[in-house]
């Protein structure tokens, strides 16, 4: 490829039992947006981590400005002009901004002590650069996520990186956020010439931002080329190697008696006088900017975080929902936002994480019986489809979406009748997703479940929730029907006017 | 791809579960380190082998062994107890002082059971309600354990007296040839092992252990649990205080002095993760077994006890940096 800053060439990467990179190779064009995307296990995150130093790869080779790289280590990558922002900032939170920008080369006095007021003074040039309204002064761990990725970007920035790789930036961004990235990648690109690859799971997102497309499928490349010679369908198809036909399931049919009804609940600061119903079957949605307050309302309900005032009733009798043991009691399971730090035990087998939370039900004559739990757990792997060697494995050597499945897993074998679910797809792959949503979908039939979901993937909302609640600094703005909403109409009662 | 997944979720409904099979190929793993052990001391000295040295070892194993399954039980929830030798010596003065002023034998044991349970209730308490570091908290008791047996026995040794042959059978007596330390030992451990792999409680502390966030929201009481642990760890360092007494027959103030010490090289060594959720008993027993066969060695070899302090430090901390490594090598 002519002017190429970066070609990989035949990159194979072995690990012991997983063939994770069989032959990539992919060059990436001065000053353009180059997204890779592909299923969780694709190799993806190999293939950087190869491009950054920290994997050596078994055969192939990096060649930046055409020249080969002897010796991939991180430093030389880095000196390269390779600054790879993953998902989880590697930051630290105690230290200012600025220190964070200029870790491990903080400019010095004379004395060999910090020149603190040039270090700041550096930093603020970069973020005013940027056009980042992030104040070098602050803590990291005084600032949104958002800032931390800009921080991380200008860091990348600071060290004159030329190739800047996102590892699924939109994973832990919000819409508005995701925008002011999108239009700082754009002119980085356009007016210094940095070239970017993106990461993503999100298709809308490559045709925002990319110029060219890489798709990757069980460690090799199915397809590389310009993004405007492809389409959405198109890449589905290479990503999962089959067709996908319908992206949701066919919405619930509630039934007609209420479930759950939210009253008022209020929590200083957060929650603002919160009330909406869900009923037998039905999929309600939880939507709004980041902040807004959906992940507290249902850490309310499930008991999780205390409210100050506020009902919550179930078939029509209030309950006192002291934790979230009383919330379990009464059959209100939580699947928390971030399942690796939240929700699974993931040095724990599969039948551990699923049977936790109801050991009573594998406990016969005060112990606890392995074939009872073998039984029951074997049934919801069979059942749910998850892809494990076996129930003794250790969820963390599973997929996101088959974690995930786990989690919900638990909630089922616990006897969960009135679900919450937070970011439920979030960090799976596109045929995993269609999978949790037959899933969610499937306890509405089945089991008659009340769901409550939150979701920042409004399709995903618009796609399979009956009922849409819409919510804006701590309160409910708006309760929209599902089958008539809009992105847009979600959005103007997401943002004041 | 796809026709491997389907091979995977049917091979998720046989019983052969890898998961265990580590877990036994990492106890197997130090079991061999014992092994290779013992034979190196056989080779040493044949009087390793000998009844009145195996013996030895054993009630050693026993001694230090009890204590570090109420270590185990602490660590598996991501805590540390370092108050468990204060704990023996507070005990070990009040049971001298209550047998020798004529309190009926199974009396004062209860009560120092009792002792044993209370302070670990008094460190469960700092951990769980009012949310203070396990090292910190424990600390605290460790060295206020030890200025309460201080001063109950007033910086002296406490004998037993006329009853001291009545309660030498706890420490010094033999049941079918074996010392009694080592058949309580082997009950407590049998038990342990019991309750942490096949009891709800012992699958809620693996949990607090391995992510308490996730466990309150699995509806774990963690409050509990974390209670529970401590009092376990302070039960079972006062009935190592009831051994030692009737053993030595005399109840001393310093008596577990670094105690606390021996339990954690213990327990990690015997492979229990200090970052929690990870290890168990099994491991334990064999990590008391190695630490015990060592210190044996070295005496054989006419070490002096300064030298071996060194040669255990640095066994703690290769113990230690092979954990940290493996959890890297992880994440």
């Amino acid at each position: 490829m002519k002017d190429a800053v970066l070609e990989m060439r035949g990159i194979h990467k072995r690990f012991p039992g997983v063939y994770a990179l069989n032959d990539v190779s992919f060059a990436v064009s001065k000053g353009s947006v180059h997204g890779v995307i592909g299923e969780n296990g694709a190799g993806k995150s190999t293939l950087m981590r190869v491009l950054s130093g920290a994997f050596l790869a078994n055969e192939g080779e990096v060649v930046i400005d055409g020249t080969v790289v002897p010796t991939p280590t991180p430093e030389r990558m880095l000196e390269l002009g390779i600054a790879v922002i993953y998902q989880e900032l590697a930051q630290a939170p105690h230290l200012t901004v600025a220190e964070n920008i200029f870790l491990g080369r903080l400019p010095k006095t004379v004395l060999g002590t910090v020149d603190w007021r040039k270090t700041q003074a550096a930093a603020r040039e970069v973020l005013d650069r940027l056009g980042f309204r992030v104040d070098p002064a602050a803590r990291i761990d005084a600032i949104s996520v958002a800032q931390r990725q800009m921080v991380e970007i200008a860091k990348a920035i600071a060290r004159e990186a030329r190739i800047v790789v996102l590892d699924e930036p939109s994973a832990v961004l919000g819409d508005a956020e995701l925008e002011h990235l999108f239009t700082t990648i754009r002119r980085l690109s356009a007016e210094q010439g940095v070239s970017f690859i993106y990461i993503t799971h999100r298709l809308k997102e490559l045709y925002e931002i990319c110029d060219e497309v890489t798709v990757l499928r069980d460690g090799q490349v199915v397809a590389s080329m310009p993004l405007a010679q492809t389409t959405t369908a198109d890449l589905i198809r290479h990503m999962v190697g089959r067709e996908l036909k319908d992206v949701f399931p066919p919405r619930p049919k509630p039934g007609p008696d209420v479930r759950l009804e939210v009253r008022s609940i209020s929590r200083a600061g957060v929650l603002r006088d919160i009330s909406f119903d869900v009923r037998q079957g039905e999929i309600v949605g939880i939507c709004g900017l980041a902040g807004a307050g959906r992940t507290e309302v249902l850490r309310a309900i499930a008991g999780a975080d205390a409210i100050d005032s506020g009902e919550i009733r179930i078939d029509g009798k209030a309950i006192a929902v002291d934790g979230p043991r009383a919330a379990l009691a009464h059959g209100i399971g939580l699947l928390p936002e971030d399942r690796k730090t939240e929700g699974l035990f993931l040095e724990q087998s599969v039948a551990f994480n699923v049977t936790v939370s109801e050991l009573a039900a594998i406990v016969q004559g005060g112990l606890i019986s392995r074939r009872r739990e073998q039984e029951q757990v074997s049934r919801f792997i069979r059942q749910m489809r998850i892809k494990t060697p076996s129930a003794s494995a250790k969820v963390r050597t599973l997929s996101g979406g088959n974690q995930q499945k786990c989690g919900i897993a638990r909630q089922l074998h616990a006897g969960t009748e009135i679900l919450l679910v937070d970011e439920p797809t979030r960090g799976v792959d596109v045929a995993a997703k269609r999978e949790i949503y037959d899933l969610l979908v499937g306890l509405t039939s089945t089991r008659g479940a009340a769901i409550v979901m939150v979701s920042s993937e409004l399709p995903e909302i618009l796609g399979l929730c009956n009922r849409i609640v819409v919510m804006r600094e701590g309160a409910v703005s708006a309760v929209l029907d599902g089958e008539g909403a809009t992105e847009e109409t979600i959005m103007a009662h997401a943002v004041w006017q | 791809m796809v026709e491997m997944t389907t091979r995977q979720a049917s091979a998720a409904l046989q019983p052969g579960s890898i998961g265990r099979l580590r877990g036994w190929a990492q106890s197997l793993g130090l079991l061999w380190v014992l092994i290779v052990l013992c034979a190196f001391a056989i080779y040493l000295s044949p009087s390793f082998v000998h009844m009145g040295n195996v013996l030895n070892v054993g009630r050693q194993i026993a001694l230090f062994g009890i204590v570090s399954v109420g270590m185990t039980f602490v660590i598996l929830t991501r805590g540390i107890d370092l108050s468990v030798g204060s704990i023996v010596g507070v005990v070990a003065v009040s049971t001298a002082l209550m047998i020798s002023n004529g309190i009926s034998i199974p009396l004062a044991m209860i009560v120092a059971l009792a002792i044993g349970a209370l302070f670990g209730a008094v460190n469960g308490a700092g951990v769980v309600f009012f949310g203070m570091p396990p090292f910190i908290m424990t600390l605290g008791t460790l060295v206020m354990g030890r200025g309460i047996a201080m001063t109950i026995a007033n910086g002296e040794p406490k004998a037993l007296g006329e009853s001291a042959d009545a309660f030498a059978y706890l420490g010094s007596g033999f049941l079918l040839g074996i010392p009694v330390p080592i058949w309580l030992f082997a009950a407590i451990a049998a038990i342990a092992f019991v309750v942490l792999r096949h009891t709800p409680f012992g699958r809620q502390v693996y949990a607090v252990g391995s992510n308490t966030e996730a466990a309150r929201l699995a509806g774990i009481s963690v409050s509990r649990t974390l209670m529970s642990v401590y009092v376990i760890s302070g039960l079972l360092s006062a009935l190592t205080a009831l051994v030692f007494v009737s053993r030595l027959t005399v109840g001393e103030p310093t008596a577990g002095t670094n105690l606390e010490l021996e339990a954690i090289s213990i327990v990690v060594i015997g492979g229990t993760s200090l970052f929690g959720g990870e290890g168990g008993v099994i491991g334990t027993v064999i990590g008391a077994a190695i630490i015990a066969v060592m210190a044996n060695i070295l005496n054989l070899l006419g070490i002096s006890p300064f030298t071996q302090q060194i040669v255990k430090g640095a066994i703690i901390i290769a113990a230690v940096m092979f954990e940290v490594y493996r959890h890297r090598v992880r994440s």
